[in-house]
């Protein structure tokens, strides 16, 4: 069951499962618990099956790690180190930490690759027929099999991860409960998605989560300083001033900034003009909105809501560009930081010190700023302005059509085949009737018109016409006739469908050898000729002798022993070519 | 509790129905001429006609399973198509050689129908070059003619008094014998069902009083079949043309005489020898029109959403009708204006009128500038005729038996599934063990029931 | 519930070119000019036959031009004084005699023509069909009649082309500006062929949703009109017919008349070429732009 050559990252004894005393194995792709005194695992998970671990809260008496699964079913181990409780612990965070780590590496790998090709044969009757057909009796290897597949298995992939993020929910952190941990604290329960969701909305938490966790605060630590945080509590004016988070805060501003920029830009919006009132507040005849609080607070609340959704949004269509922005930021961060730090005291004084930041920033840019500014207010009001459908529009002149060839033209694209021309094939077409003759014989022949009115159908030739229209006359051919699919029975058709499938995989692997241009596809070259031999004797020809019991008129298999004929032909000119070369 | 049950609504046959009603030989002395099987072939349902048309110059029966692939219609519409020839002896089975049935058609009706289609045989009854008339008369003029006379007949049977005085005894004894009018009182006078005559269109009025016609025939000792023989070659003469009355039998000469009372020939004179068949007879065998447009006179009615009809008319008659399902608002010299109100439509609908009869004089007189609509009639203003006819329509009268009394459930049970099964269960009551059956049903039931009992004693 | 009622046009376009009727009669077939043409008017007559308010004409593609045989040209005298001398409904009769009259006018004026080309010694008459002008005649008569129709009433338009002649490709244009037309119409175009296969109605019958029989036996042919060709194409769908065939659309190159499946075709004038050329030779439009390169020595195959 388990291989000895396994990588082995942690081994913690005394470890209780089900009340009895045990080993936890933790390998490289999976976790094991071994009951004491054997050495099999009875207990094995892989990480690619894991959903989630739990640990049990640090006021309780057991220390406990629960592993959740993806098929919901639970299991707890219990750390019952009999040494001292905080060794119990160690032994747990050990775990918890080694699970923390490589939990989200397995996450990617759910879809592995076997349960992908699982899946397309069971979603695919007709790979399925093939599968059995080639790959169980052996006439293609799996390799082969799954090598021409491979368009199938990447596409598979790519809708298991579809180019569509997920995105973070707006009420991620109004999500985590916290909960009252009996005495003045709350306690907050972060779980990997949560922190993952920070991470994603606020890169600048990731930052400093990279550079502080490790070395200078522990995870929960920093966990507590974020939530703790000024950053987090924004409307707080009591601060820690050697808080990590400051300048993350400042960042944010700066990133605001470039918000508001970027996105209102556009020279039709004028925002003092927008006022937050309602209908009602006109009926009542209050005309100016007296409500601009200067509540700093209140500002600040709203400005945080609007960053906070911003950074949400941002934050599903930031993928690669996530780093790119991220390395940015960084930059600027570097520029100021330390009067930043200095002059942070109040969040008012901040809040203009960046007004001036920015300005500045603009200032150095004016010219280009500018510029693009005119360019794009210019390209707005004209589209605001002009209207394709008023333009009058100038009719390109077309190209002149020179007829040379008047004739040829207006008889197109009629075929030169029993065409006559009017005057060359004149005698040809009269035979030997001239004009007047012809117009002689005509009017002969009314002239005595009128006599034979009676006679002008007779009923045996009527009665042969009936047969010809009647269905399965001469004329009727074709519309009565059964279709073939009507005339095969569905097990032969069926059989004959499974045998174009599996010669047409094979035939496929046989023609993407050319041009041989290697060694290994000469042998395979080679290797797939035999092959399609041998299919020929094994299923081609059986299946020939089966369908002529049954005498069809149309010849079902023909198409195939085509098809086989001209890879063999194929294959014939090119061995020939080879050997030409040799000698 | 209903009024309208006790009246019958008016029925009318079609050329084909009225035919089936002959016998055999009346048929074959009938195909005897051109112009009759013309007139046979034209009212055959579409199928029927390409089967004739398909076997008209095969001089030999065909196989019926032949026959049968010659279409793909459903299986019914070739049933019909092939019961119909059968029915009015176009054709009829033959054995082929090997035994097989076949098809072959009526011998006297091919031979006829190809000298109606290829020419030779007889001429057509006073089919004779004239000398030019010297009164001759053109068209507009015979139409004229003709209305007027027809007008004649509607207006006498609403009673008006307007130049009634040429309705003779004839058309009073057809009126009579039809239905559209009761002797009331020693004076004729209209019935429901002749209100429900003056709504149809102009050529389906005359089609109907034709057929009325026709079974009075012969009782004024006339032969049915030279006058059915006459009409229908009538029916395919040409409007505006001139025939003769000379080679026409004594039969046929009075037939005539009546046919110029009722205005569909124009004779100058009783003893004239030419005649003019008018434009009331020239197609009359198309029998009830299917068109909705009156050919005869132009439309006149126009109606509008709002429920009111604008009716561009000085006619009384044309005035009476419309007040019959319509309240009149305004009268002008040559105009009416009415309402459409669910009194005047119930009103109509009490003395057995149907909707689809108003609906179908407002359409067939329609004024051109409506006809451009689609539909005709506004689809609010037709819906909700229906509807007020539906809405005297909420009971539904069946006879039935009741069963009741049952001493067991079981019993009653037994009866109830057995009436269930056999389709014949109307209603049922298991509380009161009470159901009813079908009068149809009642035997049924009653016999079971019997050996029901016979078999458990 | 429609409130409109249905009438059928039917217009059939008679082939009468007196050349290749007369080598018809050389070659003693059993099919001659009058047969056909009293087979047309039957079928004619059956037509009206099957319905009171049913239209028809009859239009003759000649050589030299396409007239009119039935109805009579509106300002001709109206001639209803005759009557038939057999059984034979009036009607017919007028159709029947309509078209007589104006086929012998027709040949009358052929041989008139003849004599003068002798005179002037001219190049005899071009040999083939008018059966595209016939067509547009037809279709012009389709439009008309619609705009007569009263309202209230429709009507359905179809042509039946009675064909023997060879095609002409010098009125391919025509022809298919004609078909097109047709077909936005909604007019059906049924074509019933004597003698060769005609690969332009081939295609009008196709792309009008019509009908295409090259009869085997001429002898029969008014029983083959009756049967394929009497129903109108909504009655059709009941009857079991004969299938349609499979058109070749292949086009023919302008340079060599070959039927080609993949060519050049001009931008200018849409003239096929079965090989590249830097010049249209049709309209002279020069192509700046390179075709494409040779495909190196194919390889060959064994």
């Amino acid at each position: 069951m388990s291989k000895s050559s396994e990588e082995v990252l942690l081994i913690v004894k005394n470890v209780k499962n089900k009340k009895t005393d045990g080993t936890l194995y933790m390998m490289g792709e999976r976790m094991a618990w071994m009951l004491e005194s054997k050495n099999v695992f009875n207990i094995s998970y892989m990480y690619a099956d894991i959903k989630a671990q739990k640990i049990s809260p640090d006021t309780k008496e057991k220390v406990q790690l629960q592993i959740i699964l993806h098929d919901g079913s639970a299991n707890t181990f219990l750390f019952n180190n009999p040494k001292s409780r905080q060794l119990q612990m160690q032994d747990r965070e050990s775990v918890k930490e080694l699970l923390q780590q490589l939990l989200p590496r397995f996450k990617r790998k759910i879809s592995s690759e076997l349960e992908d090709k699982n899946r397309i044969l069971q979603q695919d009757p007709e790979s399925f027929q093939l599968y059995k057909d080639l790959v169980v009796s052996g006439v293609v290897t799996p390799e082969d099999f799954w090598a021409s597949r491979s368009h199938m298995l990447t596409s598979a992939n790519n809708k298991t991860q579809p180019g569509q993020n997920v995105g973070v929910s707006p009420a991620f952190l109004a999500d985590i409960k916290p909960q009252q941990d009996g005495a003045n604290g709350l306690k907050y329960n972060l779980t990997a998605d949560v922190i993952q969701s920070i991470f994603k909305t606020y890169p600048m938490v990731k930052k400093k989560h990279a550079e502080a966790v490790p070395h200078l605060v522990s995870e929960s630590e920093f966990w507590t300083r974020f939530f703790q945080s000024h950053y987090f509590h924004r409307d707080r004016h009591a601060l820690a001033s050697k808080d990590i988070f400051t300048e993350c805060a400042k960042i944010d501003e700066e990133v605001m900034k470039e918000e508001i920029t970027r996105n209102a830009n556009d020279p039709f919006i004028d925002l003092t003009h927008i006022k937050d009132q309602g209908i009602d507040d006109e009926y009542r005849g209050i005309v100016d909105d007296t409500r601009t609080s200067n509540n700093i607070a209140n500002q600040a609340m709203i400005r945080r809501f609007n960053q906070h959704s911003t950074m949400v949004l941002r934050a599903c269509n930031l993928t690669e560009s996530s780093c790119v922005a991220e390395s940015s930021c960084g930059d600027s961060v570097k520029e100021s930081p330390k009067r930043c730090e200095n002059d942070r005291k109040t969040k008012s004084n901040s809040l203009s010190e960046f007004n001036g930041n920015v300005s500045d920033l603009h200032i150095n840019s004016t010219n280009t700023v500018y510029h693009e500014e005119s360019i794009r207010k210019k390209k707005r009001i004209k589209e605001k302005l002009e209207y394709e459908d008023l333009d009058n529009r100038e009719q390109p002149e077309g190209v002149i059509l020179r007829l040379t060839h008047m004739d040829r033209y207006l008889r197109g694209p009629t075929p030169a085949t029993n065409t006559t021309s009017s005057i060359s094939n004149w005698a040809s077409s009269l035979g030997d009737i001239s004009p007047e003759d012809a117009i002689q014989t005509m009017s002969q022949e009314i002239l005595t018109w009128g006599s034979c009115r009676r006679k002008i159908l007779g009923g045996s030739s009527a009665l042969a016409v009936l047969g010809e229209l009647s269905p399965g006359g001469a004329l009727m051919s074709g519309t009565s006739l059964q279709q073939l699919h009507q005339q095969v029975s569905p097990v032969t058709r069926e059989e004959i469908k499974q045998t174009y499938n599996a010669m047409c995989e094979l035939l496929r692997h046989f023609w993407t050898c050319f041009p041989v241009s290697s060694k290994t596809l000469e042998d395979k070259v080679t290797k797939m000729r035999m092959t399609l031999e041998r299919f020929e004797m094994s299923k081609l020809i059986p299946l020939k002798e089966k369908v002529s019991q049954y005498h069809y008129a149309m010849d079902l298999t023909g198409h195939l022993e085509e098809m086989l004929r001209a890879a063999y032909n194929k294959f014939d000119t090119w061995q020939a070519k080879k050997h030409a070369r040799k000698t | 509790m209903m009024a309208s049950h006790g009246l019958k609504k008016l029925t009318c046959k079609d050329l084909r129905s009225y035919l089936r009603t002959l016998s055999h030989s009346d048929l074959d002395t009938l195909y005897c001429h051109p112009a009759t099987c013309l007139a046979v072939f034209r009212d055959l349902p579409e199928l029927s006609r390409y089967y004739v048309m398909r076997i008209l110059f095969v001089e030999q029966a065909v196989a019926q399973a032949v026959v049968q692939q010659w279409s793909t219609a459903p299986v019914v519409e070739q049933l019909e198509a092939a019961a119909a020839l059968v029915e009015l002896r176009v054709w009829f089975e033959q054995p082929l050689p090997g035994g097989m049935p076949g098809w072959i058609l009526n011998p006297v009706f091919r031979a006829n129908f190809r000298t109606a289609l290829l020419g030779g045989g007889a001429p057509w009854i006073g089919h004779k070059d004239l000398t030019p008339d010297k009164y001759s008369k053109d068209i507009p003029f015979l139409d004229k003619y003709a209305l007027d006379r027809w007008e004649c007949v509607l207006h006498f049977m609403v009673g008006s008094t307007e130049g009634t005085d040429g309705v003779n005894k004839d058309i009073t004894d057809v009126l009579l014998h039809s239905g559209l009018m009761a002797i009331d009182e020693g004076e004729p006078s209209i019935t429901a069902e002749g209100f429900q005559f003056l709504l149809l269109d102009t050529s389906s009025q005359v089609w109907f009083f034709l057929l009325q016609y026709l079974e009075t025939v012969q009782s004024r000792n006339l032969s049915l079949v030279e006058c059915l023989t006459f009409l229908f070659q009538l029916n395919f003469s040409t409007l505006g043309k001139d025939y003769c009355t000379e080679e026409m039998s004594e039969n046929q000469l009075r037939f005539l005489q009546h046919l110029r009372e009722f205005g569909l020939v124009y004779q100058r004179k009783r003893k004239s020898h030419r005649y003019y068949p008018t434009r009331l007879v020239v197609n009359i065998a198309s029998g009830l029109s299917k068109t909705n447009i009156d050919t005869h006179r132009p439309g006149f009615i126009v109606v509008e959403t709002n429920y009111r009809i604008y009716a561009y008319t000085d006619s009384p008659l044309q005035v009476a009708l419309l007040a019959l399902f319509s309240e009149t608002l305004y009268r002008f010299p040559n105009m009416l204006v009415a309402n459409l109100t669910r009194t005047s439509v119930r009103a109509a609908l009490a003395r057995g009128i149907t909707a689809e009869q108003i609906l179908h004089f407002l359409r067939s007189h329609a004024h051109p500038e409506m006809l451009k609509n689609n539909p005709v009639i506004p689809a609010t203003i037709s819906d909700q005729i229906k509807l007020w006819e539906l809405e005297r329509d909420r009971f539904k009268f069946s006879d039935g038996v009741m069963y009741n009394q049952f001493l067991s459930q079981s019993d009653f049970e037994l009866l109830r599934n057995y009436a269930k099964d056999i389709g014949v269960l109307t209603w049922e009551m298991a509380e009161k063990r009470v159901i009813i059956v079908t009068k149809a049903g009642h035997d049924e039931v009653k016999k079971f029931w019997k050996r029901q009992r016979a078999s458990s004693s | 519930m429609t409130d409109k009622v249905t009438s059928c046009l039917l217009i059939i376009i008679v082939d009468t070119n007196p050349f290749w009727w007369s080598r018809k009669r050389r070659v003693n077939d059993q099919l001659s000019l009058t047969h056909c043409m009293d087979s047309v008017v039957v079928l004619g007559n059956s037509h009206l036959m099957l319905a009171h308010r049913n239209k028809l004409a009859i239009v003759a593609a000649h050589t030299d031009q396409s007239v009119f045989l039935y109805p009579r040209p509106p300002t001709e005298k109206v001639n209803m004084t005759k009557l038939p001398d057999d059984g034979q409904y009036n009607d017919f009769r007028q159709v029947e005699g309509q078209v007589k009259f104006q086929m012998s006018q027709l040949i009358a004026k052929d041989k008139e023509k003849l004599e003068d080309l002798f005179e002037m010694e001219e190049q005899p008459p071009p040999s083939d069909s008018l059966v595209a002008g016939a067509m547009c005649m037809a279709l012009c008569y389709a439009h008309r009649m619609e705009k007569d129709c009263p309202i209230g009433e429709n009507l359905s338009v179809r042509i039946l082309v009675v064909k023997g002649s060879e095609d002409c490709p010098s009125q391919y244009m025509n022809f298919m500006n004609a078909v097109f037309t047709a077909q936005k119409q909604n007019i059906v175009i049924d074509a019933c062929i004597l003698d060769t296969e005609s690969g332009l109605l081939q295609q009008a019958c196709d792309i009008t949703g019509g009908l295409y029989l090259k009869i085997p036996q001429p002898q029969g042919l008014l029983e083959y009109l009756m049967w394929v060709f009497l129903p109108d194409p909504v009655a059709r769908s009941k009857m079991a017919l004969p299938p349609r065939a499979q058109v070749d659309y292949r086009a023919a190159c302008f340079c060599h008349r070959h039927l080609v499946d993949i060519g050049y075709v001009c931008s200018v004038c849409l003239s096929i070429y079965c090989t590249f050329s830097p010049i249209c030779s049709t309209c002279q439009t020069t192509f700046k732009i390179l075709g494409p390169q040779k495909v190196s020595k194919k390889k060959k195959k064994v």
